[in-house]
């Protein structure tokens, strides 16, 4: 019961255990692990004094090799390496863009994109996992500990159903996710923080497959989004795909095998790298019949081609800009994040449309990564020398369908998080005790045109007379951005049940199955390590209720719900002796629900005295 | 039950609002009970954070914009400000609402004329705004603080659309 953290800021970590938090940077092209090490966020380097770890996995007959080492491969065994599978995430087969380019074999069957390899059907929540997997023993090799929780930063524009595909993931890679923040906010943290800086600033985060803009207020460690938007499909990829494009057309070649495909892209990315520094650039190499291929690109002539791709990203700032009610002249500074921004046509776009030079001082690989190890070391309990918090926003809006097809918007784009709103329902029928509720997340108004989320379908509705019924149900975004539904037949005041149907990822079922499968040679690891956790959270939960009731117990409590909890504290201290883990959860359970009202009061307490105490004076100017 | 939202950010229930002293209320509450002060602990005292959070913020967002605060406070004091019975507009509101509707449409690809109605609209738009504290004041004439806000909510949404045009051209 943590309440008790507001008594005792700074006290949640047992003095006995190492508590290992990082960040993670989970990139459609590289991904990234850092860490707070005596106050200061580093980036963790592999054995081989690598920073970053391509996102590349390789599924060979018998083995699985991730980041470096499934380089390799990329050119042999192309099929089987899957690279920028964050594109795919949370995606069905009929939305992914240059399917013919990329040298996979798309199973066909169910919406979702799945992957045929030498090791079976992939889907892309496991080939992510598998990433997360050797970031999380890459950190634990150099850290020389056990990681314990970790922040994973997405996308500011990723979905609802995005965001659950990262969550699932990181379950599958074992991973305790303290929280999943938004890409350009961790890269405002970092920047913040390192440069000391106050204002209005705005993030252009162009990585190798989505496009963020985030607008951000930093005013004494207060890290306010204003508004943030972007595009879900753009990035240094799709300047690769541009310039493959351009080889293909000139060189004449189509037909080409999963190896030419993967070789073309290759080949594609390494020109447009080389022309960040030089005007023009040569490539040459053998296509697998032994075909020679030249091909020359020059500075202007890419930025040309390419312009499109640019503009594309103008937009989406107009619209943050709009929402947040701000002109670029009320800009302080423009934050340039994400390898892409390195090409020189978007450094100079982005000069002109905001007629400041952007900034460009923090490395733009990095940057992500270091703010979200900053963020997973403050959410770890630890005490930061900065009152570090930050407000994020919902990127799109969340809806239902009505009748005809439309969509009505429930909770609107830029919202802060945590949000909830609720919406009453009637029945339509005499005796009606179920009802169904299709949710949405778009701008757009009609059905067809946003991103279906789910469909809820409510039961348990108390029979009455059509109309009648008052349900009321509360849509509810969290501070990961992940959507909750909770509904309520008014007159009776019922909950009702609500089950749930997502458009997208993985089953109950399937996610079993895949947790299964992983820890099937660590079934007594698994024991071993279920106890410690237990013992751990139930010795923290001792420790909390009893520092809870000391301080604020007497004036909060009556002498019978004290002596309840009393109790339920005994007998969970007693079974902490023994060795029995799902006695002590289901006891650690018994005293949460015990406590909850006593939860409730404190919260309602600190908000009193967070008006009335200290807090106040310290967010005094 | 939802709290008063001026309770809830320790403010005096009024149209006239220190929105420095909302701000730092805001952000003091915030410090103390945002989700992320609970992010490693149990799982109950997440889910409470998140509801209060989320009361929080929709205070904020009400009380921090001069509009949503005018209908809030309508609500309060018992008016439905989307009720049939105030749906009458008068004569030179319509007539005006019209006039920049088909300028908007005439001119949606034109960037000058678009930022001059802009301008026009909000003007418009602050002016009424400006009619708000008198009428709040000692409730002095609350049906005409009732009209104001309806005209708003309808400035808004042309607002919205000059706004969109506007990202459009150029």
């Amino acid at each position: 019961m943590a309440l008790l953290q507001i008594a005792e800021p700074g006290q949640s970590t047992l003095p006995h255990q190492h508590k290992l938090s990082i960040g993670i940077d989970l990139g459609t092209t590289n991904s990234l692990v850092a860490t707070v090490q005596s106050g200061l966020a580093t980036i963790l380097k592999d054995q081989d004094d690598h920073v970053l770890i391509p996102s590349v996995v390789h599924y060979g007959k018998n083995i699985t090799h991730v980041g470096h080492d499934a380089l390799p491969f990329l050119l042999t065994d192309a099929k089987n390496t899957i690279m920028s599978v964050k594109r795919f995430m949370g995606q069905s087969l009929n939305h992914i863009q240059y399917k013919d380019a990329l040298p996979y074999e798309f199973d066909e069957e169910g919406q979702d994109i799945q992957l045929k390899t030498e090791q079976g059907t992939k889907h892309p929540i496991a080939v992510s996992a598998d990433i997360l997997k050797k970031l999380k023993t890459m950190a634990e090799v150099s850290l020389c500990g056990e990681v314990t929780a970790a922040v994973i930063t997405v996308p500011a524009y990723f979905d609802d159903t995005q965001r659950q595909a990262t969550r699932d993931a990181a379950k599958l890679a074992g991973l305790n996710v303290l929280r999943l923040i938004n890409e350009p906010t961790a890269a405002a943290v970092a920047y913040g923080l390192d440069q000391k800086k106050e204002g209005t600033f705005i993030i252009y985060d162009l990585g190798g497959g989505t496009f963020d803009v985030s607008i951000l207020k930093l005013h004494q460690g207060v890290f306010e989004v204003l508004a943030t938007n972007g595009h879900p499909h753009l990035g240094g990829d799709d300047f690769d795909q541009a310039i493959a494009g351009m080889i293909r057309k000139t060189c004449d070649l189509d037909q080409l095998n999963y190896e030419d495909k993967r070789s073309l892209i290759m080949e594609a990315k390494k020109i447009k790298e080389s022309l960040t520094t030089h005007p023009d650039v040569t490539a040459k190499f053998k296509l697998s019949n032994g075909k020679d291929i030249s091909f020359t690109l020059n500075r202007d002539t890419f930025a040309r081609e390419t312009n499109a791709l640019v503009q594309k990203t103008i937009q989406p700032i107009k619209r943050a800009l709009s929402d947040a009610k701000l002109s670029i002249t009320s800009i302080d500074g423009v934050v340039m994040v994400g390898g892409a921004t390195r090409m020189p046509h978007i450094q100079s776009e982005i000069k002109t449309f905001f007629d400041q030079e952007p900034l460009n001082n923090l490395n733009p690989d990095e940057v992500v990564a270091l703010g979200a190890a900053r963020q997973a070391h403050t959410l770890a309990g630890n005490k930061s020398d900065q009152d570090l918090l930050l407000l994020d926003v919902t990127p799109l809006s969340l809806g239902i369908e009505t009748m005809g097809g439309l969509v009505e918007k429930i909770i609107h784009r830029n919202s802060t998080i945590p949000v909830a709103k609720a919406q009453e329902f009637t029945t339509f029928k005499d005796g009606q005790t179920a009802m169904s509720i299709h949710v949405l997340q778009g701008e757009r108004e009609r059905v067809s045109d946003c991103r279906s989320l789910a469909n809820f379908t409510l039961t348990d509705i108390p029979p009455m007379v059509a109309g009648s019924a008052k349900i009321r149900v509360t849509f509810q975004i969290d501070a990961d951005g992940l959507l909750s539904v909770s509904a309520k037949e008014l007159s009776t005041n019922k909950e009702t049940s609500i089950t749930v149907k997502p458009s997208y990822g993985l089953s109950e079922e399937q996610m079993t199955l895949m947790l299964t499968q992983s820890f099937e040679n660590a079934e007594e690891d698994k024991k071993i390590r279920a106890l410690s956790e237990a013992k751990i959270e139930g010795e923290q939960i001792v420790t909390a209720v009893q520092n809870a009731l000391h301080k604020d117990g007497n004036h909060l409590l009556t002498q019978d719900e004290i002596k309840g909890i009393q109790n339920a504290i005994d007998t969970l201290s007693s079974s902490l002796k023994e060795s029995d883990a799902d006695l002590i959860t289901g006891l650690t359970k018994d005293l949460n629900t015990l406590t909850e009202s006593f939860a409730a009061k404190l919260m309602d307490q600190s908000v009193g005295n967070a008006l009335k105490g200290k807090s106040i004076d310290k967010v005094k100017l | 039950m939802t709290q008063n939202f001026f309770t809830l950010l320790n403010l005096p229930e009024a149209f006239v609002v220190d929105l420095k002293k909302l701000d730092q209320h805001y952000q003091a509450i915030q410090k103390e009970i945002h989700p992320d002060r609970f992010a490693s602990l149990n799982d109950e005292a997440k889910m409470e954070s998140v509801k209060k959070t989320a009361q929080v913020n929709d205070a904020y967002q009400t009380l921090r914009s001069s509009i949503r605060r005018a209908e809030y406070l309508l609500h309060l004091y018992g008016f439905d400000i989307n009720d049939q019975k105030y749906s009458t507009v008068p004569q030179d509101f319509l007539l005006q609402q019209m006039e920049w509707r088909e300028e908007l449409e005439t001119h949606h690809k034109n960037k000058e004329v678009l930022e001059k109605l802009a301008s026009e609209v909000s003007i418009k738009k602050n002016e009424k705004i400006d009619l708000l504290p008198t009428y709040f004041d000692k409730k002095n004439n609350l049906p005409e603080a009732i009209k104001i806000t309806r005209e708003l909510n309808f400035i808004e949404k042309i607002e919205q659309h000059i706004d969109d045009a506007l990202i459009e051209v150029s």
